[in-house]
């Protein structure tokens, strides 16, 4: 028999119940067992009765604390929503400037300017290979590469007597960056070239153009 | 006027008493295992009660279970200081029942008292809401606010342990 193994000790619940009666009739105040006792209905509706502050207390505490939970996690949700756009528009964003290595000057990768004509369509190109030399009030500046080029390209299309031709509208702004020897200071520029073409196109390209969704007049 | 304030107010208590009376002695009693000090507890909230100004208290029910909570804590504080009650020398004289059965009776009933005492509040709480009250279990989930299942499970739990500390003390089915 295990140590604390009472099944057999006490027979049943009704040898143990009629002890714990006979004890507690004994055990309460005479006055108290005269008092009639209500049913569980009475007892039930008295219960709903009284002042539901008073009762549900600890139930009051547990909702708010609940509320307050729902709360701060909703708040650090927002918060970890916001740290998170900021972070990929920051490192993803359209701001987002390729950096160009400058190996002469070391100079910080330049923005292209705010009124720069960009449209959705900008390319953005690289080159390195160009030099020039320009006469500055006098002064003759290394011009180093060109930053970089932006480049905007816009398509329309005409129905002419001799066939569709196609005006192709291209737009570059390549920005610089200039070192005045003398002074040390860098100068930004951009120089814009703007190239109109007009191309005739067979039936079989602007077939293709058109199932493209491009431009058509 | 203030006269007839005063009057109701008694009224309300005494109806309070004798509604409440028993429950709270119960949950009382379930707090220090001794029914003698838990009635004292019971009557001294009533009484404190009685001085409290009219229709100050909105639950008289919870405020006379609170102050008799804390005048059983500062009464088993100082118990050590005082003298023990003599009351029941009065109930002495005048009985004709057979002194050996009431030997054995209060023996056994000092063996239960002890084994309650050893258990959880929590337990005794709900075997004297059981057994000395003889509440269903439904009447108890609603006043301990709680569901009739658990109830039901720590009914078994508790009567589980007393059934080890009564054995402790030398009670099984042969002596009951």
């Amino acid at each position: 028999m295990k140590p604390f193994d009472t099944s057999g000790m006490l027979e049943n619940d009704d040898e143990l119940e009629s002890v714990l009666r006979d004890f507690f009739q004994s055990e309460m105040p005479p006055e108290l067992l005269e008092i009639p006792e209500i049913t569980d209905e009475e007892y039930q509706q008295r219960f709903m009765q009284l002042p539901q502050a008073d009762l549900g207390a600890s139930d009051v505490f547990k909702k708010n604390s609940h509320r307050h939970f729902k709360m701060s996690l909703l708040i650090s949700s927002l918060c970890a929503c916001l740290i998170l756009g900021i972070s990929f528009n920051r490192f993803f964003g359209p701001d987002n400037v390729p950096v160009v290595n400058d190996t002469i000057n070391q100079l910080k990768p330049s923005e292209p300017a705010e009124n720069d004509p960009v449209s959705p369509d900008t390319k953005y190109l690289e080159s390195s290979e160009s030099l020039a030399v320009v006469d500055h009030v006098g002064t003759t500046l290394d011009m180093p590469a060109p930053k970089n080029v932006h480049e905007s390209i816009d398509l329309t299309l005409y129905n002419t007597e001799h066939g569709p031709i196609e005006q192709r509208t291209e737009i570059s702004w390549t920005n610089i960056t200039v070192q005045n020897p003398q002074t040390g200071t860098n100068m930004e520029m951009s120089m814009p070239e703007l190239t109109i073409d007009f191309i005739p196109i067979s039936k079989a390209r602007l077939s293709l153009i058109n199932d493209d969704g491009g431009n058509e007049q | 006027m203030p006269n007839k304030q005063a009057h109701e107010w008694s009224a309300e208590i005494e109806a309070v008493y004798l509604r409440e009376g028993r429950e709270i002695w119960a949950l009382l009693y379930a707090q220090c295992s001794d029914s003698d000090r838990a009635y004292d507890a019971l009557q001294e909230a009533f009484v404190r009660l009685q001085n409290q100004e009219v229709n100050s208290i909105r639950n008289i029910r919870a405020w006379v279970l609170t102050v008799a909570q804390n005048w059983l804590r500062d009464f088993a504080r100082r118990q050590n200081h005082a003298a023990r009650s003599a009351d029941f020398l009065d109930n002495i004289v005048g009985q004709n029942s057979d002194p050996l059965d009431d030997l054995g009776h209060k023996e056994r009933n000092c063996q239960v008292r002890q084994s309650l005492r050893q258990l959880r509040a929590e337990d005794r709480e709900v075997l004297v809401l059981r057994y000395a009250l003889g509440w269903s279990s439904k009447r108890m989930s609603i006043a301990l606010n709680t569901s009739t299942s658990a109830i039901d499970m720590r009914l078994s739990r508790a009567r589980k342990r007393l059934c080890e500390e009564l054995v402790k003390v030398g009670i099984d089915h042969e002596t009951v």
